[in-house]
């Protein structure tokens, strides 16, 4: 049994009475531990298709099975859980909350777990943002950040529940060479020490050809490259 | 130990625009001010009422016809006030079945510089031989009859008159008489009056200087014997002698709340366009915070957050809102309620002053009243901001 099996799955948003397909009739498999890279034009359904893969939007049809869960029939309790539990999200979108340092923006996934922020886990932050190189940056706020400093916050926090399912959205968009590297090189060592899944969206071919396994999307429709 | 949790990331969304907030929190303190203030203030009447009532340990009073206001005037705030009937009606009252003691009293009002050298206050004059109401007052204080020529007078006027410790002497309707004690605070009207027996009625007539008439009195107490409803009698009374009118225990200030009806009805409408109107501002600032962080909790759902999470981290920052202006405002009405207490004349005259008990209880009502409020202001934004997909709300700038 693969660890994802995608059956058929199909995103239609309507704007207006036009009909867009963002994703169409897609079925995939992944492996645990694979390493996945998606590139694509904009607007051909990278993120949507990621997105229900992380179970924050629900296809219009088809099914996303995990782990032999379909997680597109879960209720909304236990979907909330297999996010907590299961996934990490690095979005292609600024996410950090303004109000919290960096070290709680790294923490907030936490919260949501039954046991709440330990002692272990304040240790586990600043490891983590040690490894993006913002140790320097505990108690600075978002808005005092760069944008590719805010950027290596999220990356930082999509580990901190350690995730077996790693979802990447333009991860490194606003970073420079050396500073992707080194995250290229964060993400490899979870990959292969701690048995993360990962799919990742690039517009960066280098970086794309690192993976496992290649993909490439145009109108909502993927293919393997 | 909590090093970060979702209650410590509710105070900090606390600072957020901390002017809106403020001013949540004031309109919210406003509104249980004023609630804090009403319930106090018919709590304390009703109260005063009630002590006053027991005090005077009467089953039913027996006033002239259409002085029922006059005698609760006097007999529940200190009013002075006099009115008269004729003493012959004892006797009828006394012929009316249910009857068991009967007592009577006598009201005169002084005027400063005319009649008497003391301040404005009633003078009682009271029957000792059948009293019931005054004697156990004396008996606290005196421990035994009054004299003839002798005063007590109530614990409000002590101080106008000066006597306490020593013994002084004062002129009443050309009368000397001795004052010889002070008697403890009773929560009554007669708090302030001036006691004398009224073996001196006959002395105080001759004098001419009030205006009483030979043969007057001017209420009667009664208890009924037991087995008799109080107002059953007391109509009976009513309806037998036409000079009288009745107040029957129960209705003992029933005349005073009538009055304060209109007051009450005010107070009333005050608190519940107070009410709405703090639950529309709630209502639109927590709609204004819902949308300012849509976006937040898209991410926090995305991030793992169930719906009771978002609850519990958007309440929190709600009741505490609530909680503070509440606390404000049961501050302010009790402040207020002390305070004005000095410049309302109905409260000024009352001796009752409500308990800690009782304070803490309008307070919890007020706590509750505010921080709820605030909560049912905020219910219709948290439903709209659980319900919303994450991604739509992620991707928003
Ligand atoms: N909420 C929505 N309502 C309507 N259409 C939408 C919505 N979200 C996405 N779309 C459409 O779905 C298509 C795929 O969008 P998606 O965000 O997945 O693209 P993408 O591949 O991530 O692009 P980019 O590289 O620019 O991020 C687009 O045509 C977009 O217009
Ligand atoms: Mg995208």
């Amino acid at each position: 049994m693969p660890f994802i099996k995608l059956e058929s799955v199909t995103k239609t948003y309507f704007i207006e009475e036009q009909k867009i397909d963002a994703v169409k009739n897609l079925s995939l498999d992944i492996k645990r531990g694979e390493f996945i890279s998606i590139v694509g034009h904009s607007g051909s359904g990278k993120t949507t298709l990621l997105s229900m893969l992380g179970g924050i939007a629900n296809p219009t049809s088809g099914a996303i099975i995990h782990n032999g869960v379909n997680i597109c029939s879960l209720t909304d309790e236990s979907l909330s859980e297999h996010r907590c539990q299961k996934i990490g999200f690095m979005f292609q979108f600024s996410s950090l909350l303004q109000m919290l340092t960096v070290k709680e923006n790294v923490l907030v996934p936490l919260l949501f777990k039954t046991e709440g922020v330990t002692t272990d886990d304040l240790d586990r932050a600043v490891d983590l943002l040690k490894k993006v190189g913002l140790e320097d940056k505990l108690k600075a706020f978002p808005s005092q950040l760069s944008g590719g400093q805010q950027r290596r916050v999220a990356i930082a926090r999509s580990f901190i529940n350690d995730p077996e399912l790693i979802l990447a959205d333009e991860p490194t968009g606003d970073l420079d060479e050396e500073t992707e590297a080194e995250m290229m090189g964060l993400f490899d060592s979870m990959n292969k020490e701690r048995n993360m899944t990962f799919v990742m969206v690039t517009h960066n071919s280098d970086l794309a050809n690192r993976a496992s396994r290649r993909f490439r999307m145009t109108n909502g429709i993927i293919k393997e490259l | 130990m909590a090093h970060f949790s979702l209650s410590i990331f509710a105070f900090k969304n606390l600072r957020r625009k901390p002017l809106r907030t403020a001013i949540l929190s004031l309109s919210i303190a406003l509104l249980v001010a004023v609630t804090v203030f009403s319930i106090s203030f018919v709590t304390r009447i009703n109260a005063s009422i009630n002590k006053a009532t027991e005090r005077l340990g009467a089953d039913i009073l027996i006033v002239p016809a259409g002085s029922r206001g006059a005698a609760e005037d006097v007999l529940l705030e200190s009013k002075s006030k006099s009115f008269f009937m004729d003493k012959s009606l004892i006797d009828k009252v006394k012929e009316i079945k249910g009857i068991d003691v009967l007592t009577y009293q006598t009201y005169l009002v002084t005027l400063t510089g005319k009649c008497c050298d003391v301040p404005d206050a009633v003078i009682v004059a009271f029957d000792q031989d059948t009293d019931f109401i005054i004697a156990p007052w004396l008996k606290e204080k005196l421990k035994r009859k009054l004299k003839k020529g002798e005063a007590v007078v109530g614990s409000e006027s002590a101080f106008n008159i000066d006597v306490g410790l020593m013994e002084v002497d004062s002129v009443l309707f050309g009368n000397v008489f001795k004052m010889v004690g002070v008697l403890d605070k009773t929560g009554t009207g007669l708090d302030t009056a001036i006691f004398v027996s009224d073996e001196n009625m006959p002395d105080i007539i001759k004098s001419g200087q009030s205006e009483i008439k030979p043969n007057q009195i001017s209420l009667m107490f009664a208890k009924v014997k037991s087995g008799y409803d109080s107002s059953k009698v007391a109509g009976k009374i009513e309806d037998s002698i036409i000079e009288v009118d009745t107040i029957a225990r129960k209705d003992i200030g029933k005349a005073m709340i009538d009055a304060l009806k209109d007051i009450n009805r005010i107070f009333l409408i005050t608190i519940t366009l107070a009410c709405i109107l703090s639950t529309f501002l709630a209502w639109s600032v927590f709609s204004a915070i819902a949308n300012e962080r849509a976006k937040e909790v898209g991410i926090m759902r995305a991030l793992g957050a169930k719906e009771s999470h978002i609850t519990k981290l958007f309440l929190t920052e709600v009741v505490i809102i609530g909680a503070i202006g509440s606390l404000a405002g049961v501050a302010g009405g009790t402040a207020l309620s002390i305070v004005l207490a000095k410049g309302f004349t109905i409260l000024k005259n009352l001796s009752v002053d409500l308990n800690i008990i009782q304070r803490s209880i309008i307070s919890v009502v007020g706590l509750c009243a505010g921080t709820g409020i605030c909560v049912s202001g905020a219910l219709f934004p948290l439903r709209r901001l659980k319900k919303m997909e994450p991604l739509s709300v992620i991707k928003e700038d």
